[in-house]
């Protein structure tokens, strides 16, 4: 039980359950937000080790999201990591140039997702 | 479906159709409807995000072909139109199909990958013919472009063997599921013209723009000679792409090389590649012996069944285990090859693969029944945490300095090396980005970052982690982690997905206070009759009071829950009357309004049908052609209008058209052709009431009855669906000017006010609706005329009939001077119910009958009593 | 700028295009253990990966972008162990 808290921001109930379980049963604490005005409202109230955050989302996208986030003073430490069903560099590019620091194509692996968000949290395996 | 995140998905799925097919009927009106496009293309977004989590993979593609199809129509760069709708339409009503299938049987049809390629194929056409203007528009369906010759078709079993042998065993799996499905799979094998480079061909960017690929293998023509004699600006690269794209897209893709690709089907045996470690053990002869007798006996399931059992108890690295895994999918085709699957099935029971003989394959790889060492012992957590720190350092040396930018930065990369356990690159990073920012510069960092980088592989001081195999699988349903749900802080959500079984229990428990609630009153009667104490007995009705109060504020609540927004059925008609007025070739504008107007689900859900039928009659026959409207001076599109409200304690639902409206001569005509009425009868009738004809059974205005408004149903079918319910039903209509249907209904229906009634020496509930008032009627006003018994009140004539009667009870005389009266509006009409004797009135659950009493005739349902005893309420439609 | 040599170590970064193919294949033949370092590197063209499959350099660092990596690496790899002048 890593006990490391992750906030997910996804608008797909299904994807936000993948997490949840995914996630969840590595022994992370998943918080969820269903578009990037929810994620950013609950980020500010603090306590989280990572941000899982999709980019295509209604009301505010992943991309105006992490640079949001970037924005922060208390937030500039997180680790954000963006998740796409896009494959394009383009894509990538923009996320990193706005402050991801991490990005995958969407349906992740779930070994893959519990690996990254070890090493991006720090938590043993 | 024992799959929670399936189960999860497929209402997330409906819900963005849903709101797909709605935005996109939108946008048709609408083509700079901005909101509109995001809203469709976010929804269809989402599934296909979501679809990939689960084996649906043609449903995945044919949800990716329209997503691309609405990204370029978002970017201007296509144009919306009706065609194109249409198509859109259809493709979201099979992934609709899908997703049905997915809930009963947690896979798709088998011929699903074909539709997918099919549909998707027609959407991408569409995106290519944009770019492509010289493309006629009834260019071939096959996309392949007009003048140039098809790729020759080639044969796996002509071509050099070991191509196929090169790929890995993974992919070819995968192909072979995809091949067992029915799905085509191609090896395309490209050789470029050695001299391709001067003509701007680059040959690996060519090969990836064939879609579908599932393996890709890059190989040298010719040996390499020695390095000073190479000429870097001749191709010696040859090619070979495993895809499970049509040829059509292979040839499209490909279309500047067709010249330089053989394309060869590939047969599913063609692709068998078993790895592995060899076994042996008497489980293995076992399965033999079991499974070449149900392949004997044809018995696919039982066979199905063996392979399973087995593949959870062997080791997944054995080679016999392997040739499980192919037999399982070579199994899994609709008509499993049985060459194949024997062929299969002894590869399992004797550790040797030999293709089947019946149809040899040249092609097929030599069997690998030996152990075979991993070529790629990379530790996929080490590539990740390599990949992650790549990530940082082209993040940083993009961004160039920014103090904000290196915060996130530095906690990812610390925490990379922590979890590794590197404490000592650790210490030494930290101290990078402390002189990254005295000096105002990622230099340090990215420095530090590149001999991290490049230096040792990413080990851990002490023992590397193995990766952990033993994650639990992550779909199967299993209880939540303990701990992991309710962190300290949370936030509670703004809205809760209810399983609806859930709310009907609370209701059905409500619904159980309130009866019990109900036997307050009788307790207070006992206390004061038989324990003479008025003291008790008014404190009981205190506290019933108090009770009352509480139970009719939950059952007020929870009404609220059970209540819906009527869009919910009004959502289906922009599409339904879309189809229906293209289909013939009417022009109709539907407006909706007070669509968040709300009422009690089972009003809603059965409200459905009756206003689709208003809708589809006002369609085929209350609204003209284009021409026909024009000549009648009208604008030749023709409108509806949905309307929802609220009034007092009624949902009131109007379908207005302003069509020809109903001629009552008309009517009159059919009605007497069609015996439903006599000549005097419909002479004596108003115009209004010859309107209300059409609701008598077996009535339809129109010479013959339209396949749209349906199978020979006419609108009676609406009354009886309403009233049921205990709605009413009116029409009015202005001869060429319109009709308006107008259909109220309560706003809830869960609990049903009735009277208890005495007859026959038994207690009958009555619904309240149905009664109009109750009367005590002296004997001597009671006249026979002909063999019925009336009597007058106010001035009307009341036909009077006897309810023990009607129950087949024998009758019990009384001697009281004169009859309690029950005057009751039923079917349209008064009627008086003698019974013995009027009781008190209450608040009851109606619970439909149950067991060999369902089939009973003239009851609405029962409901228990406060003192326990059951009663059963009429339904006096049925009994009179 | 895609190609950029420190002593004995060729970095290949960014998207390597057909000219980079002679001047990677000079900087190859030169005597020596060549190390190529495709860690940056974002897409190449063919001419560029038969120059590295014929060349064998004694040591090479995969690109960090997976996809590519996958791309390019099973036959790269394939090459460098196959023995000179034998088929691959």
């Amino acid at each position: 039980m890593s006990g490391k808290r992750i906030l997910v921001v996804e608008d797909g109930i299904t994807m936000r359950m993948f997490y949840q379980d995914v996630l969840g049963r590595a022994g992370f604490v998943v918080e969820e937000a269903a578009n990037g005005v929810e994620g950013l409202e609950k980020v500010l109230l603090g306590g989280f080790d990572l941000m899982i955050v999709d980019i295509n989302m209604p009301k505010m996208d992943g991309y105006e999201l992490v640079s949001r986030i970037r924005r922060e003073p208390s937030l500039q430490a997180i680790p954000v990591v963006t998740i796409s069903t896009e494959a394009k560099d383009a894509d990538a590019s923009r996320a990193y140039a706005v402050g991801a620091n991490f990005y995958i194509v969407k349906p992740a692996d779930p070994v893959l997702l519990v690996e990254t968000a070890r090493l991006l949290t720090g938590a043993q395996a | 479906m024992t799959n929670p995140l399936l189960a999860r998905f497929i209402p997330e799925a409906r819900e963005l159709l849903q709101v797909s097919a709605s935005g996109l009927l939108k946008l048709e009106r609408n083509p700079t409807d901005e909101t509109a496009i995001n809203e469709v293309f976010r929804a269809v977004h989402t599934i296909k995000g979501s679809s990939g989590l689960f084996d649906a993979v043609a449903l995945t593609r044919l949800v990716h072909a329209a997503e691309d199809l609405l990204g370029e129509v978002r970017s201007d760069a296509l144009q919306i139109d009706s065609s194109l709708v249409d198509m859109l339409l259809d493709s979201l009503d099979q992934v609709g199909q899908w997703i049905d299938e997915l809930e009963r049987r947690s896979a798709l049809p088998t011929d699903a990958d074909g539709v997918a390629h099919r549909m998707a194929a027609q959407l991408r056409q569409r995106l290519g013919a944009q770019d492509q203007d010289d493309v006629p528009d009834d260019a071939p369906a096959d996309g392949a472009p007009q003048g140039a010759d098809p790729a020759p078709d080639g044969d796996v079993a002509t071509l050099p063997p070991g191509f196929l042998a090169r790929l890995s065993a993974p992919a070819c799996l995968d192909a072979f599921r995809r091949a067992c499905g029915g799905q085509a799979v191609h090896l395309v094998r490209y050789a470029p013209e050695p001299g391709c480079f001067f003509n701007g061909t680059d040959p690996l960017q060519a090969i990836q723009q064939v879609p579908g690929a599932l393996a890709l293998d890059i190989a040298a023509a010719e040996p390499w000679g020695p390095l000073e004699d190479l000429d870097p600006y001749q191709c010696n690269l040859h090619f070979s792409l495993l895809t499970a794209a049509p040829r059509p897209e292979i040839e499209q893709a490909m279309r500047y090389e067709l010249d330089q690709i053989i394309i060869a089907p590939v047969r599913p045996r063609d692709l068998v590649r078993i790895e592995g470690e060899p076994s042996d053990g008497p489980i293995w002869d076992d399965f033999r012996e079991a499974a070449s007798a149900f392949l004997a006996a044809g018995r696919h399931d039982d066979l199905r069944k063996a392979v399973g059992a087995l593949r959870s108890v062997a080791g997944p690295t054995l080679w016999r285990r392997q040739a499980l895994d192919w037999l399982e999918a070579a199994l899994s085709a609709a008509q499993p090859d049985p060459a194949l699957v024997a062929a299969l099935v002894a590869a399992a029971g004797s550790g040797r693969f030999d293709p089947a003989p019946a149809a040899p394959a040249p092609a097929a790889p030599a069997p690998a029944p030996a152990p075979q060492p991993a070529p790629q012992a990379a530790d996929p957590r080490q590539e990740l945490a390599r990949s992650v720190l790549a990530s940082q350092h082209r993040a940083l040396e993009q961004a160039g300095y920014d103090a904000d930018r290196l915060a996130s930065v530095g906690t990812v990369v610390g925490n990379v090396l922590l979890s590794l356990g590197r404490d000592a690159d650790r210490i030494a990073i930290q101290a990078a980005f402390e002189a990254a920012r005295e000096a105002r510069s990622v230099a340090p960092v990215l420095s530090a970052l590149s001999a991290v980088l490049d230096g040792a592989p990413l080990h851990r001081t002490e023992a590397a982690p193995a990766l952990p195999d033993a994650l639990p699988p992550a779909f199967e349903e299993a209880a939540p982690v303990a701990g992991a749900k309710e962190p300290e802080g949370r936030i509670a959500p703004k809205s809760l997905k209810v399983d609806q079984a859930k709310i009907d229990l609370l209701m059905n428990l409500i619904g159980e206070l309130v009866v019990s609630k109900n036997a307050l009153p009788f307790l207070a009667k006992r206390a004061e009759e038989t324990y003479a104490s008025r003291e008790m007995s008014r404190e009981i009705k205190e506290q019933y009071a108090v009770i009352d109060r509480l139970a009719q504020e939950m059952q007020g609540a929870i009404m609220q829950v059970r209540m819906l927004p009527v869009s919910e059925i009004f959502d289906r008609f922009p599409r339904l009357v879309r189809d229906l007025a293209r289909k013939l070739g009417k022009r109709i504008d539907l407006a909706l309004e007070g669509e968040d107007t709300a009422a009690d689900k089972t009003i809603i859900e059965a409200l459905g049908d009756p206003l689709l039928h208003i809708v589809r009659n006002s369609l085929d026959h209350g609204l003209e052609s284009p021409d026909e409207r024009r000549a009648a001076g009208k604008s030749a599109t023709a409108r509806i209008l949905l309307k929802a409200r609220e009034e007092a304690d009624s949902v009131v639902i109007e379908v207005q058209d302003n069509g020809r409206g109903i001629d009552p001569v008309r009517i009159r005509a059919a009605a007497i052709a069609k015996g439903v009425i006599g000549q005097e009868e419909a002479d004596r009738l108003s115009d209004q009431e010859a309107i209300n004809l059409i609701y008598r059974p077996g009535f339809s205005t129109a010479a013959e009855i339209s396949d749209l408004s349906g199978r020979g149903v006419g609108m009676d079918v609406v009354l009886t669906t309403v009233e049921k319910l205990g709605g009413q039903v009116s029409v009015s209509s202005r001869l060429g000017e319109g009709t308006t249907t107008r259909l109220a209904l309560p706003l809830s229906m869960a609990v049903t006010r009735i009277m208890i009634v005495e007859a026959a020496g038994s207690l009958y509930g009555v619904p309240m609706d149905m009664i109009v008032e109750t009367v005590r009627v002296p004997r001597e006003r009671i006249r026979m005329i002909k063999k019925a018994e009336t009597f007058v009140l106010r001035e009307t004539i009341i036909p009077l009939l006897r309810l023990s009667r009607l129950l087949h009870l024998p009758d019990q005389p009384r001697g009281e001077a004169d009859a309690a009266v029950l005057v009751c509006h039923v079917n349209g009409r008064r009627v008086g119910l003698i019974i013995d004797n009027f009781r008190e009135g209450m608040d009851v659950i109606l619970k439909p009958l149950e067991g060999v009493l369902t089939g009973l005739g003239g009851y609405a349902g029962t409901t228990l009593l406060g003192d326990g005893r059951v009663l059963l309420v009429l339904d006096l439609r049925e009994l009179l | 700028m895609a190609i950029r040599i420190v002593r004995k170590t060729i970095h290949l970064e960014g998207h390597c295009s057909v000219e980079e193919a002679l001047p990677l294949l000079e900087a190859l033949r030169k005597p020596g253990a060549h190390k190529v370092v495709l860690t940056k590197c974002q897409g190449l063209h063919a001419a560029i990966l038969q120059v590295l499959a014929a060349a064998r350099p004694a040591a090479l660092t995969p690109p960090a972008d997976p996809a590519l990596a996958g791309l390019v690496m099973p036959f790269l790899d394939a090459s460098r162990q196959a023995a000179p002048g034998a088929a691959a």
